[in-house]
């Protein structure tokens, strides 16, 4: 579960980012996050991840209050949620699967078995066949798979994804939606961050909508 | 719970050491270039000790020749003198002995300290009979101060001085010597560390991205900061081996004129070259110098770069 209780974001000297936003997102729900380029979109995905503090209200995930996390813990505390980037974030020197590899590796999962892991979520994106391939050599679609696959080899309850089909056409776009939402059936709490309309509709997810800051 | 940390930490540390080894070797002409860098830093100072420990033994076995001033009692007649000096002349220490009778010692005294002329013009002769003896060489100066006392047990001798006037000289020498060795080796550990330091510096910025992205997936500090102390721990490591062979291939080179300029003594001295200890040590060294300066890179650097 993630709640948000009168959370106010302001950057440096500027508007807020996010100005008293409360909302509750259950376990195992899926949620789009929709809203004008500049709502506060990418700012509640960050202070979720923890890349940012709130600077006024409280979060809670999983029943932790964010406040209690020291920068010390940050790191324990992101590996137990998968974030997906609209530029998905791959490291171009590392082939497919030592990409998908790293989050197991970070946790320390033995050899094999993350192996055995991150397979299988290659499988899940239907990538297995290119796990030796450089990340340059996939089409874009393929790279965002990828950056799911690492995503979700932890098998984390939480998934974020940042506009996740920013990058890709209305085909590559729906395949890509239906795999968080394939997720978000066997328990996977995911929030999407999407100016998708017509897709976000399709699927028949809760949505919420920022505007300047605010829940609307 | 703790077993399963502690393999997870060893697995860890297995994979960042074999993978930041594979990143220095996989450009062997610039990480060549850097040890060769770390190399010659530490084997200035590699040897100078050796040059200065050579000089120590070199001095003290093939130059130094122990002596010693014996003075007689004022009272004893100059025949019962050279009995003396006949009686301790065979004793094994001594190589030469030289009876000076109270005149001769003075005129001596007085060519030595230049107050020749001062020192006739004296009423009484303040110098007593002298035996001057000069001790084998191999005599350590403790030897020449045991050789000393047994001397001053016999009852006619009044006194015993060893010359080592020069002996002091030259330990205050060496200590000086051992000195700058140690500034030396101090301040250009510290140039090492430093080399090493903007190398890991420069690789951080090369992996910015790569550090970006761990942190995203939830990377430790610990666990960013553990490829870059590897890579430092490589280099220093590579440049002490480095040096260890700078320093024997340039031993090498010297030995044989050094050995033919030892011949001309007769001695028995031998060479003291780098010890299989030492250039373990040296490269164990380099290995820490190159922890100690890539833990200050990655302290201030890797905190920096933020998602
Ligand atoms: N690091 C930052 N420093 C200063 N201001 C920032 C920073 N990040 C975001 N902002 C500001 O906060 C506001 C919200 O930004 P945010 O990135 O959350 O919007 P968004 O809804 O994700 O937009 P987009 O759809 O374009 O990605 C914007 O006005 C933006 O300029
Ligand atoms: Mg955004």
């Amino acid at each position: 579960m993630i709640k948000l209780e009168h959370v106010v974001k302001r950057y440096h000297g500027q508007r807020d980012a996010l100005s008293r936003v409360s909302l509750v997102i259950n376990k195992s729900e899926m949620v789009f996050v929709a809203g004008h380029s500049g709502a506060g979109k990418s700012t509640l995905l960050r202070l979720i991840m923890l890349l940012e503090r709130p600077t006024r209200g409280r979060i809670t995930v999983n029943d932790i209050d964010l406040q209690s996390i020291s920068s010390a813990g940050i790191a324990q505390y992101r590996r137990k949620i998968g974030m997906v980037f609209q530029d998905h974030r791959l490291l171009f020197d590392r082939s497919v699967i030592e990409n998908v590899l790293l989050p197991l590796t970070i946790l320390g999962t033995e050899r094999k078995e993350a192996f055995r892991r991150a397979r299988a979520a290659l499988d899940k994106v239907r990538l297995l066949t290119r796990e030796r391939a450089m990340p340059k050599e996939l089409s874009a679609g393929e790279q965002q798979r990828v950056g799911i696959a690492r995503a979700v080899v932890t098998r984390p309850s939480i998934l974020l994804a940042d506009e996740p089909t920013g990058n890709l056409d209305p085909n590559l776009s729906r395949e890509v939606m239906l795999l968080f939402d394939e997720f978000n059936r066997v328990g996977v709490t995911v929030v999407v961050v999407s100016h998708d309309l017509s897709l976000i509709s399709q699927l028949g997810h809760r949505q919420i909508r920022l505007e300047e800051g605010g829940l609307i | 719970m703790l077993r399963l940390k502690f393999n997870n930490w060893i697995f860890h540390h297995r994979i960042s050491s074999a993978e930041s080894l594979s990143r220095v070797l996989s450009r062997p002409f610039g990480s060549f270039i850097i040890c060769c860098l770390i190399a010659m830093t530490l084997a200035f100072p590699i040897s100078g000790s050796l040059l200065v420990k050579n000089l120590e033994s070199l001095i003290s076995k093939v130059i130094y020749e122990p002596s010693l001033s014996v003075f007689l009692d004022d009272q004893i007649p100059e025949s019962k003198g050279r009995q003396i000096a006949e009686s301790i002349k065979n004793w094994e220490q001594i190589k030469d002995l030289e009876f000076l009778t109270a005149e001769a010692a003075l005129l001596k005294l007085g060519e030595d300290s230049g107050f020749g002329d001062l020192l006739l013009r004296l009423d009484t002769n303040p110098i007593p009979a002298t035996l001057l003896l000069t001790l084998d060489s191999y005599l350590s100066y403790e030897d020449s101060e045991a050789l000393g006392s047994q001397l001053l047990a016999i009852p006619e001798i009044s006194n015993v001085i060893i010359d080592h006037a020069w002996l002091e000289r030259l330990k205050n020498f060496l200590a000086l010597g051992y000195r700058i060795i140690f500034l030396l080796t101090i301040s250009l550990g510290l140039a090492a560390a430093i080399v090493i330091s903007s190398m890991v510096k420069l690789a951080i910025e090369n992996r910015r991205e790569e550090i970006v992205v761990i942190k995203l997936v939830g990377g430790s500090d610990a666990f960013l900061r553990r490829p870059f102390l590897y890579m430092g721990l490589w280099y220093g490591f590579g440049g002490g081996v480095l040096a260890s062979n700078l320093v024997i291939f340039a031993e090498a080179l010297v030995i044989s004129q050094v050995d033919a300029l030892l011949l001309s003594y007769q001695s028995e001295y031998k060479f003291i070259s780098l010890r299989v200890v030492e250039a373990v040590n040296i490269a164990v060294l380099g290995g820490v110098l190159g922890i100690l300066g890539a833990w200050g890179a990655v302290i201030r650097h890797v905190p920096q770069i933020e998602p």
